[in-house]
Order: structure tokens, then C-alpha cells, then sequence
């Protein structure tokens, strides 16, 4: 993947920050100058503040980790790491620090990155937890792909309802218990969604009560239990993994199911796989499918009819996938719009093969598409010998 | 399920102030005084007097913090959220009647950093219309005090443009940190009578409302006789504003010096033994159990007001 230049913006809880007139408190304590006058600066700052920590956690020492990814007015995207720094000015606890990286529009698009890997480096190159007012210098870096990931064991049960709701639905999927499980789903998720469903995927973890007002900038947010829940669950489709409940909501589609089945398997390269074949085919790019039918069924589902020619390629799968598809109607009517018996079904038109796909394809096209191709298709022999007998409409 | 009549009267507190003024730490002093002082000199044994946390923050306002103040520690610095409401009730107040009421009390504790920035407020502070006790804290140990002054009227101009008949409201001026200043000159003869702080009886209530009377009118002569700025606060806001002096803790927090390990107070920038300087990353602690110092104050003008006491 290419390098990509970033913006960065710190704050935290200071004697003196950026601008000293505002003296004491928490605020921006260092900032790229490009962002110094954007309009993006006061949701940086206001998304900045929002750290709050139970007084349970504190006496355990278990201080959360804060992450967040979001979108700014003018298109960018901001990537945050915001968690506790120990004493404020006032020599008392509860002061953080919060880290932004702001990308360019579109910058991460086609690419599959880590964001808590970026975040790594980004902090270790860019001295973010520097605390002393200055300005910053934009930051190269050069996003890299999560790394092999543990399966998803915990809340398996409803992961592809939650799925097709984040693929397809609307509003904010809470997720609740342990944090770290949250943060592995969303660096499994960046690993193995196509471009464009990971474009949309914005995300809080540790999403305490008090970030309610923003909770229409994050799809996905984290809470590690229900008392740091906002007041109004209702705003919410919850997902509660130690009970592995979910509001039913839309059922989860082939895709959802698949994809929940590989996260909980830990079948990665499939998954991997069958995202760049997506993503290819999106692109309009010749790219080999994935060998399995259940992930070529899975592919249908997100690219649509582009993938119609790159399964003809490999006719033979043809009723496997028509089969994993749940003898999808849609994509068997998308493949007899396309043409003859020996575009269908390749050089085996004349042999057993070509009978075993048309018939698959009778079994899950519409009726009138079949009937539609039949008809043009009349005089080959491989559809003659699909019609059956014929009777006559008159009795005599 | 309570009859109207029978519930609790109630009113909406906004506590506002700069950044490290101590707020947060009057807050969790309030209830700790209310908790183990008011509680034992206003007892009754019919109604007798009791703080309850209603919600979820107002255990983590009071509770909490009153117990890391039990181990000896601070609370935390407040977030740059938007406040949240803590509700507390308090039962068995006694007024001059002899008979005991109750009352449910909504605290807004407003971030420092916010109360500069109006249209954070407007965002962030819906509630602002409708609250009905303003309470003011300041720092006056601070170097830069006749700049808040200036800051404490800029204030005072903003407040009153986010709400509504401001000065109609029971709005209160409390002085934090006083355990710092009752041995200088400006403030010996002003506290020295009120120190240390007993809390009063029922019997003896009368006469501690007088003390608070007197108290906020000498301070009030002490804000106008500061210079650069003091008149300008005072004149603008109304009259019937009232001020308290106050300590949430009794004593200043101290640090203790990393190579030596002497407990230094707050004020000192290096110790007092080996002149170390002081490592600011290492946290600030109680030298011993809080001993608030007239953080009833403006719970009493409160419950004043709303005609409880």
C-alpha cells in the first residue's frame, strides 16, 4: 500500500496549550497548522474531550483504551487514540491525552488497513505523547494489513444478524463486554471487509454514557458493560456478547451468515480472498474467484451481476454456487440473461455437464427468465432436451 | 409511587467555575460534611436528616468521590463532557418552624474549560434555563486573581444571556480553598471566629444562619475592596447574591518528594527538606480525613431559598 500523509492534532489536560490565553484545562495542546483554521478543528477537539472512566475501573487499574474512527465535515477521516496520562496540572488524577490522525478524503480507500496498527506507528514516529505547544509536521505513513487474527469465539451466535445490520441498516450497533473483543472484531472487519462496506465503518471503543450526543458519528461503538450504557438504550441495536443477544431485527442475508461463519472459524485467507474479489470485480478487473462455492455465493451477494462473466469462466462451479446460494433467483436470472448454452456453459454444452448446469439453473431462475432463455434458445440440443415432452393444446 | 404533594420540593443547581477552582472536590466535600456532620447534629429521630443518591451520577459525584476522599486521595479531574445531572435528595432538613422537609436537588457540575466557550454551553448545557441556583467557585489563592475579576464579571455577562431571568435566580459567590488564606492578614480577622467549622444543632441554627449572613457581607466588602476588578464583579450582580467562604477538605493536599519522601504541601514547588523539585507527575494526597471547612454554606442558601429552612 502507499505511504499516506496525515495531520495531527494532541490534547490533554495542560498548564499551557497551543493557545495560551485559554490557560489551565484540557485542550489542544499541539496541531498541524493545515488544521489550525479548518472546519474540522472543533469536532477534533470536541471528540478529543470524550474520555471518562468508571470509578470501579480506576481502583482496579483497568484504564481503558479509547479508539475511534470518524468522519470530519469536510470529508476526511480522523483516527483516534485517546486513554488516561496519569496527573493534570492540578496534581489530580484523571488527565488523557488524546492523539488524532486526520487523512485526506479517499486516502484509505482500496486499501485493507489495521487502524490500531496505524496507530502504533503513528504515536512512535510522530512523538504525539509529547506534551509541550508547538505545531505539528504532517506524518508519512504507510498502512499495513492486520496481521493473522484469532477467531471470534464470544457472541458467535449473533454475529451475522449484526453483520447484515451494519452492512445494511442504520443508526448505532452497541456492542457490550469486554472491550478487547470489540477491537479484535473491528481489526477483523477492516481485514476482511470489501472497500466500500469498510469505508462506512466507523467505530468508538470504550463508548461511555457521556458520548451520547455523538453517537450518529460511530456505526459501531463498545461499552464494557451495561452500567457505562447511555441512559437511552432505545438509540441503540445492542449487542450484549456474555448473553449473545441482539435485538432481532432484518434477517442476516448469505453474505452476513458466511462472512460470521469465517470470522468464527478464523478462515481469514478465504475471507481475505473473497474480499479482493470484490473488490476486483467492483473495479472492473479480471480476478480469479474464490475456489469455494459458499464465498462465491457470498461474492454474488455484494458485486451483483459483474460477477456473472468471471463465473462463467469456471462453469462447472456454476451449480455448486447456485446451490450454496440457496438457489439464489437473482443470480441464476443473471446469468441466463447473459447468453447461448455455450457461453453458459463452455465447451461442455454437448457433454453431461451442460445438463447438470442448465437443470441447476432451472431449479433457481424465475420462471419467466427460464422460459424467456428456452424460447431463444430453442434449437440448441442441450435445451431440447430440458423441454420434455410437448403436448398438444388441442384435444383432437 | 409518591403523591405530588408528598414529593420532595426540588431545584436545579448549576456549579460553575474555571478550570482546577475546585468544583468537583466541593461537591464530593458537600456530601461528605452532609454524611458524617449533618446527618449527626441534625439528627431526629422521627425525620431525620439523610442524603440519597437518585441516580447513576450522582453515586459516582458523591459516593465515589467521597470515598476516594476516605483513602486519602482526590478525585479525578472532571472530563470535557457535557454535564450529566446528579440528583440528590435530602430528607429531615429542619426549618425555623421546627418542622423537617425534604428536598431533591439536581447538580450540574459544568466543566471549567467549557465556561468560556458559549456555544459549547448552548450545545452542551440545555439545562441552563432552568435552573434555579447558581453557585460560583473561585480560587482566590490563584496569582492571576484580579484577572478573574474581569473573568468572574465576563462570566457572570455570559451566564446571564444563557439563562433566562438570571437575576431572578439564588445565585452564590462560595471563595474554595480557605484552609490556604485563613492565616493571611486580608482573611484572619474575616474567618478566625468561624475556625474550626461545628456543625450546627437545630437549636443552634439560627444562630449559624446569622454567621452566614455576616460572613457573605464582609465578603462582599472584601470583593469590592479588591483592586483591579473586585467593584466591577460585585456591582453587576444583583444584590440578593450571596457569598460564602468555604474549604472542601480543611487542609491543603500535599505531595510527597521522591528522593526524601517528606509530604510537601500543594503550594510548595520544591521540598521543603532537600529541595528537590516537585515531580508533577506524581499524584497530590489528604495528610489526613477531610475536614470541611462551611461547605454547607451554599447548600443552606439553597435550601433558603427554597423555603425548606
Amino acid at each position: 500500500m502507499d505511504e499516506v500523509e496525515v495531520l495531527q492534532h494532541v490534547a490533554a489536560n495542560v498548564a499551557r496549550g497551543y493557545t495560551p490565553a485559554r490557560g489551565c484545562g484540557f485542550q489542544t495542546v499541539a496541531i498541524s497548522r493545515e488544521l489550525v483554521d479548518s472546519e474540522d478543528r472543533p469536532l477534533l477537539e470536541d471528540l478529543a474531550a470524550y474520555y471518562e472512566v468508571s470509578a470501579e475501573r480506576r481502583c482496579s487499574g483497568s484504564l481503558p483504551v479509547k479508539e475511534s474512527l470518524f468522519r470530519l465535515p469536510s470529508g476526511r477521516m480522523a483516527l483516534t487514540r485517546t486513554q488516561d496520562w496519569g496527573t493534570g496540572p492540578s496534581g489530580r488524577a484523571g488527565n488523557y491525552l488524546s492523539a488524532q490522525l486526520v487523512f485526506p478524503p479517499g486516502a484509505l480507500e482500496g486499501c485493507a488497513w489495521d487502524p490500531f496498527a496505524l496507530l502504533d506507528a503513528a504515536i512512535e514516529q510522530g512523538r504525539l505523547a509529547d506534551l509541550s505547544a508547538r505545531d505539528l509536521p504532517p506524518l508519512r505513513l504507510h498502512p499495513v494489513e492486520s496481521a493473522c487474527l484469532p477467531p471470534m469465539a464470544q457472541g458467535a451466535g449473533r454475529l451475522a444478524e449484526v453483520l447484515e445490520e451494519l452492512l445494511t441498516g442504520e443508526g448505532t450497533i452497541l456492542v457490550v463486554g469486554p472491550e478487547g473483543t470489540a477491537r479484535r472484531l473491528i481489526a477483523a472487519l477492516f481485514a476482511v471487509l470489501p472497500s466500500q462496506e469498510r469505508d462506512d465503518l466507523t467505530f468508538s471503543t470504550h463508548f461511555y454514557r457521556a458520548c451520547h450526543p455523538h453517537r450518529s458519528a460511530f456505526r459501531l461503538a463498545a461499552i464494557e458493560s451495561h452500567g457505562e450504557a447511555p441512559a437511552d438504550p432505545s438509540a441503540y441495536r445492542i449487542w450484549d456478547l456474555a448473553s449473545d443477544t441482539f435485538e432481532p431485527g432484518r434477517p442476516a442475508g448469505l453474505y452476513s451468515r458466511w462472512l460470521a461463519a469465517g470470522l468464527a472459524a478464523g478462515r481469514f485467507e478465504e475471507l481475505r480472498s473473497a474480499r479482493a474479489a470484490i473488490d476486483g470485480l467492483r473495479a472492473g478487473l479480471p480476478v480469479p474467484l474464490p475456489a469455494a462455492p459458499a464465498a462465491c455465493a457470498a461474492v454474488w451477494e455484494r458485486a451483483g451481476s459483474v460477477m456473472v462473466p468471471a463465473l462463467l469462466q469456471n462453469p462447472g462451479c456454476l451449480p455448486e454456487v447456485l446451490r450454496a446460494s440457496g438457489a439464489a433467483c437473482s443470480l441464476a436470472d443473471a446469468i441466463l440473461a447473459v447468453g447461448s448454452p455455450e457461453q453458459l456453459c463452455g465447451f461442455q454444452s454437448q457433454a453431461e455437464g451442460a445438463g447438470e448446469c442448465l437443470a441447476a439453473l432451472r431449479v433457481a431462475a424465475s420462471p419467466r427468465s427460464w422460459r424467456a432463455w428456452q424460447h431463444r434458445w430453442r434449437s440448441h440440443p442441450a435445451v431440447g432436451a430440458l423441454a420434455g415432452r410437448r403436448w398438444a393444446w388441442w384435444p383432437w | 409511587m409518591r403523591i405530588g404533594f408528598l414529593r420532595p420540593r426540588e431545584r436545579v443547581v448549576a456549579v460553575i467555575g474555571y478550570p482546577n477552582h475546585g468544583k468537583t472536590v466541593f461537591l464530593a466535600g458537600l456530601f461528605w460534611d452532609s454524611f458524617f456532620a449533618l446527618s449527626e447534629s441534625f439528627g431526629d429521630a422521627r425525620s431525620p436528616y439523610a442524603v440519597r443518591a437518585v441516580n447513576t451520577k450522582a453515586s459516582e459525584v458523591f459516593f465515589e468521590n467521597a470515598i476516594v476522599l476516605s483513602k486519602g486521595e482526590l478525585p479525578p479531574s472532571s472530563p470535557r463532557t457535557p454535564p450529566e445531572p446528579a440528583v440528590l435528595e435530602v430528607a429531615g432538613v429542619p426549618g425555623r418552624d421546627g418542622r423537617r422537609r425534604a428536598l431533591r436537588l439536581t447538580f450540574y457540575d459544568i466543566p471549567g474549560e467549557a465556561i468560556t466557550d458559549e456555544a459549547w454551553l448552548v450545545r452542551n448545557a440545555p439545562f441552563l434555563p432552568r435552573v434555579t441556583d447558581i453557585l460560583f467557585v473561585f480560587d482566590p489563592t490563584r496569582s492571576d486573581f484580579s484577572l478573574r475579576a474581569l473573568q468572574a464579571a465576563e462570566l457572570w455577562d455570559k451566564i446571564a444571556r444563557l439563562v433566562p431571568g438570571a437575576e431572578r435566580k439564588n445565585v452564590m459567590v462560595a471563595l474554595s480553598k480557605m484552609d490556604e488564606l485563613r492565616q493571611e492578614n486580608d482573611w484572619v480577622n474575616t474567618l478566625a471566629e468561624y475556625w474550626p467549622d461545628i456543625s450546627p444543632t437545630p437549636e443552634r441554627l439560627e444562630r449559624y444562619l446569622g454567621e452566614m449572613e455576616t460572613l457573605s457581607g464582609n465578603l462582599r466588602t472584601w470583593w469590592t475592596d479588591q483592586a483591579h476588578g473586585g467593584p466591577g464583579f460585585v456591582n453587576r450582580i444583583h444584590r440578593q447574591t450571596r457569598f460564602c467562604a468555604l474549604s472542601s477538605l480543611g487542609h491543603q493536599p500535599v505531595w510527597c518528594c521522591g528522593a526524601c519522601k517528606v509530604e510537601n504541601p500543594d503550594v510548595r514547588l520544591a521540598c521543603s527538606d532537600c529541595g528537590e523539585p516537585r515531580d508533577r507527575s506524581m499524584p497530590l494526597r489528604l495528610a489526613g480525613l477531610p475536614r470541611p471547612f462551611r461547605v454547607r454554606d451554599p447548600l443552606f442558601w439553597i435550601f433558603r431559598s427554597a423555603g425548606v429552612m
